[in-house]
């Protein structure tokens, strides 16, 4: 009994601290300054190799490959400018036509909520749902691409607030690969997303392409804090994050 | 909702500050992002490799570039080329004798220089050998956010901009020497110190700004540490067992997985 307990309580430090994720304000992001800030470290930086899709494909090769889905209904994230040079190899797998994401629900960790829009701050970091309110709705980065759509759509949720205890993603870590993850879009449709895998970054260390970077399907990432809380910064250390493909979609 | 937020922000005084008072300054219609792994020019018996990203707000760029495994304590200058090809060479040609590619080989391909990527100060074509003002190490992160001619814009958009990060260890001495002979830019330099090192080609990306690091997605009134209470994280006695019993309930859960 007594070692259960002591078992358990071991346990609770170990999961507060590992459960919970980000904090506010004066994140561990090294490039806060707002303006014209240069940073430059020596660091043993993660190896990122950019998931860029098509880098080996010179533009010889896509040759009489037909387009086998729609190409990518240039959403709101797309640069109106130019068509993309290279990037004309076709997707791998299912993708819709864009429209914006309205709710979200992963019955795996209990899940069914609105969603909110998300923007960028202007210190470069990505803005988040408020901190204080104990019923904070997950938010679509609206710089990403639409969930439906080729690219990586982005989803941040709170892991807990300032006061208010479990934020919406509080149980995000719990997720496992093969878990389904459903966006209802505003054209009537879900897109039915399935897990492909689950990290635990370093903030220091956050793999921007691997999360940001282009793909050749349409994906879709959760987000939320984890790893210690630094009381002093008020914010957690690590983020988790779920990464996600499309495998269908049907009618809401 | 921006009121609310800024309500919010007052009544607790805390930390979010600038952040949230300033939201969302970019959005699609005026941000693009791209992005590139740099790969190494093999022919200058390189091995390193790198990534970076841009994302661009009229002719402001925001540039992240990481390097890794290049010569360390030996500046690396890093420009990115326009008006070429958009392409990184690959066939060497013969310097004091040695098959090695130099800036000038590579020209055809990638281009004149756009913008210098220094530390500091100039980011001007006339920077481009101002070799105090570059990254020292052999790995490094680099950020900065500068202004852009618009013609770097262009050629970011056009897909003819490519990323060059110099300064080679061709006889692996540890050190630049003139083991290639003199840089053709310069002859004070040994053509290690410019020849390139890393190269790739900006593609635009699926995401139009892309956030920078990482994301603040917690409040902390989950994370119940020893040192929580001292920094005076305000903590409802209620909330705390709430947040107590939930965690406890994590707990369990972790831990039969783990059974």
């Amino acid at each position: 009994m007594s070692s259960v307990r002591t078992l358990r309580a071991g346990i609770l430090g170990a999961v507060l601290l590992a459960l919970t994720a980000c904090g506010a304000g004066q994140s561990a992001a090294p490039v806060a300054a707002p303006s014209a800030s240069s940073t430059t470290s020596s660091s043993q930086s993660p190896t990122t190799s950019s998931p860029v899709p098509s880098a080996s494909a010179e533009p010889s090769s896509p040759s009489a490959a037909p387009p086998a889905v729609e190409p990518p209904a240039s959403d709101t994230a797309a640069p109106a400018a130019e068509p993309p040079s290279d990037l004309a190899a076709p997707p791998t797998g299912p993708v819709l036509p864009a429209a914006a994401p309205t709710a979200l629900s992963v019955p795996a960790i209990g899940i069914s909520s609105p969603l909110i829009e998300l923007g960028r701050n202007a210190d470069g970091t990505v803005e988040v749902p408020s901190l204080d309110d104990p019923d904070s709705k997950p938010g679509w980065y609206r710089n990403s691409p639409a969930p439906g759509t080729l690219g990586p759509a982005i989803i941040l949720g709170h892991v807990d607030s300032r006061e208010f205890g479990p934020g919406v993603f509080y149980s995000l870590q719990n997720m496992k690969a093969g878990d389904s993850i459903e966006v209802s879009r505003a054209d009537g449709t879900v897109a039915e997303f399935v897990v492909d895998e689950v990290e635990s970054v370093q903030k220091s260390e956050f793999p921007t392409l691997e999360v940001y970077g282009n793909l050749d399907h349409s994906g879709l990432r959760l987000i939320t804090c984890g790893g210690e809380f630094d009381p002093d910064a008020r914010s957690y250390e690590s983020n988790i994050i779920v990464f996600a493909s499309l495998a269908g979609s049907r009618s809401a | 909702m921006i009121r609310k937020l800024l309500a919010v922000v007052g009544a607790s005084g805390c930390a979010l500050g600038m952040a949230m008072i300033a939201p969302a300054s970019a959005n699609a219609a005026d941000s693009w992002s791209f992005q590139t792994a740099l790969n190494p020019i093999v022919a200058n018996k390189v091995s390193g490799t790198g990534a970076s990203w841009i994302t661009v707000t009229g002719t402001t760029a925001e540039v992240k570039i990481q390097v890794n495994g290049l010569l360390n304590g030996s500046p690396h200058a890093q420009h990115i080329h326009i008006d070429a090809q958009g392409q990184c060479p690959t066939a060497p040609q013969q310097h004091n004798g040695l098959p090695s590619i130099t800036v000038a080989d590579g020209a055809p391909f990638y281009g004149t220089i756009g913008t210098s990527l220094t530390n500091d100060g100039d980011t001007s074509p006339a920077a481009a050998l101002a070799v105090t003002q570059y990254p020292t190490a052999g790995s490094y992160t680099y950020a900065r956010t500068i202004q852009v001619d618009p013609s770097v814009v262009a050629n970011l958009q056009k897909g003819t901009a490519v990323l060059v990060v110099h300064g080679i260890d061709y006889n692996g001495n540890g050190s630049y020497d003139n083991v290639l002979g003199a840089s053709e830019l310069d002859a004070s330099l040994p053509a290690e110190a410019t020849d390139p090192a890393l190269c790739g080609k900006y593609e635009p990306m699926q995401m139009a700004a892309v956030p920078d690091g990482a994301a603040d997605t917690g409040g902390g009134s989950t994370a119940i540490s020893g040192t929580g209470s001292q920094t005076g994280i305000a903590i409802g006695a209620a909330g705390l067992l709430a947040v107590a019993g939930a965690a406890t309930i994590s707990a369990r859960r972790r831990r039969s997985e783990q059974d």
